[in-house]
């Protein structure tokens, strides 16, 4: 061992530097985030850039695949049957949830209209986080645009997350997926009141779960959830997902569903940010 | 080959490598995870080069990873700098078998290092699904790279197709 250290004093000597420069970095970074935002906005300034012009590039290479496989025009034709189908499948949510709701309120004569009308901002995707256990994105838009922390995202599609750093021409967005992010969810057939959570395992297959499900409940496969206000991020009425499959905690005396998320996480490329 | 083009050999397929596993491996998942071809690079060229080589091309490919993910700065450059410190310590005393050694060094590097993630950044904060992780994350994942260790080590380190240029 001693001979190991003799021989290599003077890389033992660097490492340590690097090590100790690696930590005083990160004890910026990270202590006291609130009053580092220069820190912050500093390593972001140099960071984002880059993974911005490295995602451009290799969502370039990765689409001369998808370009091989399909002509110009079949993409073309899908990607605006997919607009179509999501235009459609979230008029047909909205239908659905007027119908319950109408049901539920036709002998009330204070009847208030759920429904609002959001200001968005479009902001594309520069970014994805790599490897297995994160699901984070950053976006080309900041504070200049009016975004601030805990704002939710959507796509057309359906919910996408809620924006959890925020710099001036960037943002991370923190998706539902995600583990440790909660949403409140509704059951839109039997309006049952649950957590979405997200989950380490279950997010690399790019699904999530819902917790807390009455034990009474009639849930099934293929019951389409939005969101249910409660919470202070999440605005009420947003299309979420739809169960996948669902059984009774064996923890808990509550059911525990699995989830498809309405957005495909793997292809979002845009999303909106609603302005609170 | 001077070393001049060795070194840019080297640093650019070990660009490649790392685009592969950012923009492509995502669309050839197995089993829902992609391969951490990153520690590979590091493995391979602490086997071949040594504790310098190792450890330097550690800070490297850490300071890229840490650039491209969404974290903390500074995980991966620490995670990458000592895997290439230890790689290249151990290396030393094996001069023959090298692909078994880098094989053996890839499945045990990648499990260590996806193990602690899941215990310091999910475990210590509630999840309790220890075995569920290591049965669809964990073991996948490390399977997958190991799979690929082999023909990467000889990419970066044979530069047979320099021969046909």
């Amino acid at each position: 061992m001693q001979d190991w250290f003799d021989a290599n004093k003077k890389l033992i000597l660097i490492l340590s530097g690097v090590t100790i420069l690696v930590l005083c970095i990160m004890a910026v970074l990270t202590a006291n985030k609130s009053k580092n935002v220069w820190g912050t906005n500093l390593t972001n300034a140099i960071f984002i850039p880059v993974q911005s012009l490295f995602t451009r590039s290799t969502s370039g290479i990765a689409s001369i695949g998808e370009n091989f496989a399909n002509s110009k025009l079949l993409t073309q034709q899908n990607l605006e049957l997919e607009k179509k189908v999501a235009d459609l499948t979230n008029k047909n949510i909205e239908l659905e949830s007027y119908k319950v709701e109408n049901d539920r309120l036709r002998n009330l004569l204070d009847v208030k209209s759920s429904t609002k009308e959001y200001k968005t901002v479009a902001a594309e995707i520069i970014a994805k986080d790599i490897g297995n256990w994160y699901s984070i994105i950053t976006i080309d838009k900041g504070t200049d645009k009016g975004i601030a922390l805990n704002q939710p995202v959507i796509s057309p599609k359906g919910l996408v997350g809620h924006v959890t750093d925020v710099g001036k021409d960037w943002a991370k967005i923190t998706t539902i997926l995600n583990s440790g992010t909660s949403v409140g969810g509704e059951i839109i057939r039997t309006q049952d009141i649950a957590m979405l959570e997200g989950d380490a395992v279950l997010q690399s297959q790019g699904l999530c779960k819902m917790t807390y499900i009455s034990k009474n409940s009639t849930a099934m496969s293929g019951d389409e959830i939005k969101t249910n206000g409660l919470g202070g991020i999440y605005p009420k009425g947003l299309l979420i997902g739809t169960i996948k499959n669902i059984s009774t905690d064996a923890n808990t005396i509550s059911q525990v569903a699995v989830v498809v998320p309405s957005v495909d996480f793997e292809k979002l490329s845009e999303v909106l940010v609603i302005l609170k | 080959m001077s070393s001049a083009i060795k070194y840019t050999y080297i640093v650019l397929v070990s660009a490649l490598l790392i685009i592969l596993q950012v923009s492509v491996f995502p669309h050839l998942q197995f089993l829902g995870n992609i391969p951490l071809l990153s520690i590979v690079i590091v493995v391979s060229l602490s086997v071949s080069g040594g504790i310098v080589a190792g450890s330097t091309s550690g800070i490297i490919v850490g300071v890229v990873m840490d650039i491209l993910s969404s974290r903390t700065f500074g995980t991966h450059t620490l995670l990458y700098m000592v895997i290439g410190l230890l790689c290249g310590t151990f290396c030393r005393r094996f001069f023959e078998r090298k692909k078994v050694v880098v094989l053996i060094f890839t499945l045990v590097t990648t499990f260590v290092v996806e193990f602690l993630t899941y215990i310091f950044s999910f475990y210590m904060f509630g999840n309790r699904q220890i075995f569920v992780a290591l049965w669809h994350i964990i073991l996948p994942e490390t399977f997958y790279t190991a799979v690929l260790a082999v023909p990467c080590y000889v990419i970066i380190t044979k530069e047979w197709w320099l021969k046909w240029v």
